[in-house]
């Protein structure tokens, strides 16, 4: 009896029960102020994990999970990179499923520096799937161990990581960040799209950025194209520091989302973090890029570029990481990545 | 589970619990908004618990529980119970029945806190005794006395009430 009148009371008082609507709303606000103010102390190296792992080979992105930086992504105040990495970096043509970028970056130890390694895809290499001896583009279309199996035989270098970049998926990623700002050194028009990119500094939205990097130039063909590339990843790197920093935590989950979709990486999730916060000091001003030092042949009527002694020279420095000294040496090998 | 879904299905039943188990609309807000807000930042642990909607629950309660003892609870209680001598206030009531029925109402705000849990658990709930003591983390055996100990005293308080109803209502509070 007690029981019915308990009951009857209780169905009595629902019409006292506030709406869920309006509180849901409030819910979410405050949750996103509260992880706000949390994240406040982190979101330098919000961003800049944002930028490493766009801008930079994106070992770091297989663990910025969607809406996942909030609490533990983030979270490790890691020391300084206290050992160097190599993460390799690839682009496919979609066309021939050949690799149209190969670029290794170099990270030191301390965290601080980078450096971008484009390695020319017509580098002879041996022993691959490819029917032995051929260009450093053709393994990939035997899938990303082949390349990556390729470039350590040819570089001697340790991969720490790889990289699929998928150059369709980076337009929408740029114009998420609003942009970026590139300075055309040689005036270059499109194969694709027959458009024509002046001399000098400009804004680019998304697709125009990605289809002049992807461009040859007039006065070094191939090696301009590298450049770009490499100018692309520090101006996507310097916008993510500066106007296009996400200004929320919901931004940055859909940035990350968004550089999710963009590049395949092989790294197991959960390291993602930690190499995120070993890499805080990081600033676009600290990557240096680099070329190889190109060496022309013909073979069965085929150009090759081969690897000569300067550039077994530069991924022994690499290697052993003393690019520093290397790099002060060959002044000529460093490309102007800004302005 | 996301926490939107979870949110979706789940809130305004969170709403309803909280409304009688806090006895008080504003303040079941607040406690729900509460829980929600921490139950968002910690989600991913929360989805894992074997049954996220009995994590959360408990969460709310020991939101109540906990909250009672600070001074926001005193200042909330203190609106609180202005609000409901103004409710009352408005004359003879209409209905005798009625007025009894608050009485109940009244009668459970005044049980011990974790009684009062106990209670709402069960028979709002519905949920079994062996729920309850995970939602209140305690063993079975004190769920079923907080249970058996509440009815007693709602029983007997309202015996009271049905013979002096009159003077207890007008007093507005313990008798």
């Amino acid at each position: 009896m007690i029981e019915e009148e308990l009951a009857a009371t209780f169905a009595r008082h629902e019409g006292q029960v506030p709406a869920a609507e309006p509180l849901r709303a409030r819910i979410d606000e405050t949750a996103r102020r509260r992880r706000r103010r949390r994240t406040a102390a982190r979101s330098a190296g919000l961003a800049l994990a944002l930028a490493v792992v766009v801008a930079l080979p994106a070992l770091w992105l297989a663990g910025v999970r969607p809406g996942g930086h909030d609490r533990s992504t983030l979270r490790t105040a890691a020391s300084p990179a206290a050992v160097a990495r190599n993460v390799l970096l690839v682009t496919a043509d979609p066309a021939s499923g050949q690799a149209a970028t190969v670029l290794v970056a170099h990270l030191p130890v301390g965290g601080g520096a980078a450096y971008l390694i484009s390695v020319p895809t017509d580098t002879m290499v041996h022993g691959t799937p490819c029917g032995g001896t051929a260009k450093l583009s053709c393994p990939l279309t035997h899938g990303m161990d082949a390349e990556r199996k390729a470039v350590t035989s040819l570089t001697g270098l340790r991969l720490d990581g790889t990289a699929v970049v998928h150059l369709d998926k980076v337009p929408a990623l740029i114009d998420a960040i609003g942009g970026v700002d590139l300075c055309v050194d040689q005036p270059v028009t499109s194969r694709a799209t027959g458009k024509s990119y002046a001399r000098g500094c400009a804004h680019f939205d998304g697709t125009d950025a990605v289809d002049y990097a992807q461009q040859p130039t007039p006065a070094d063909h191939d090696f301009g194209r590298q450049r770009h590339g490499q100018q692309l990843m520090v101006a996507m790197f310097t916008r993510l520091m500066g106007a296009g920093r996400p200004a929320s935590p919901g931004q940055a989950a859909g940035l990350a989302r968004l550089a999710q979709g963009a590049v395949t990486t092989d790294t197991a999730e959960g390291g993602v973090a930690e190499l995120a916060g070993q890499y805080s000091a990081l600033r676009p001003g600290g990557v240096t890029g680099l070329r190889v030092p190109d060496l022309y042949t013909q073979r069965d009527g085929t150009g090759y570029q081969l690897s000569g002694d300067q550039a077994t020279a530069l991924y022994a420095a690499a290697q052993s990481d003393a690019l520093a000294p290397f790099v002060a040496a060959h002044p000529d090998l460093v490309w102007k990545l800004t302005g | 589970m996301t926490f939107e879904e979870f949110a979706a299905a789940r809130l305004p039943a969170l709403l309803r619990y909280a409304v009688m188990l806090t006895g008080d609309p504003h303040l079941a807000q607040d406690v729900v908004q509460e829980t929600m807000v921490r139950a968002q930042l910690k989600w991913r642990r929360v989805a894992r618990a074997d049954r996220p909607e009995l994590y959360v629950k408990r969460m709310v309660t020991n939101q109540y529980l906990g909250w009672r003892r600070g001074a926001w609870f005193r200042r909330t209680v203190l609106r609180d119970e202005v609000g409901d001598g103004q409710a009352a206030a408005p004359g003879p009531d209409p209905a005798e029945a009625s007025a009894e029925r608050d009485e109940m109402w009244a009668r459970l705000s005044r049980l011990p806190r974790r009684q009062r849990a106990a209670v709402v658990l069960r028979f709002y709930e519905g949920l079994t005794d062996t729920e309850i003591a995970d939602v209140l983390g305690v063993a079975a055996g004190t769920v079923r006395a907080h249970i058996s100990r509440a009815l007693a005293t709602l029983r007997d308080g309202l015996l009271a009430d049905r013979t002096e109803s009159v003077l207890v209502r007008a007093g507005g509070g313990r008798p």
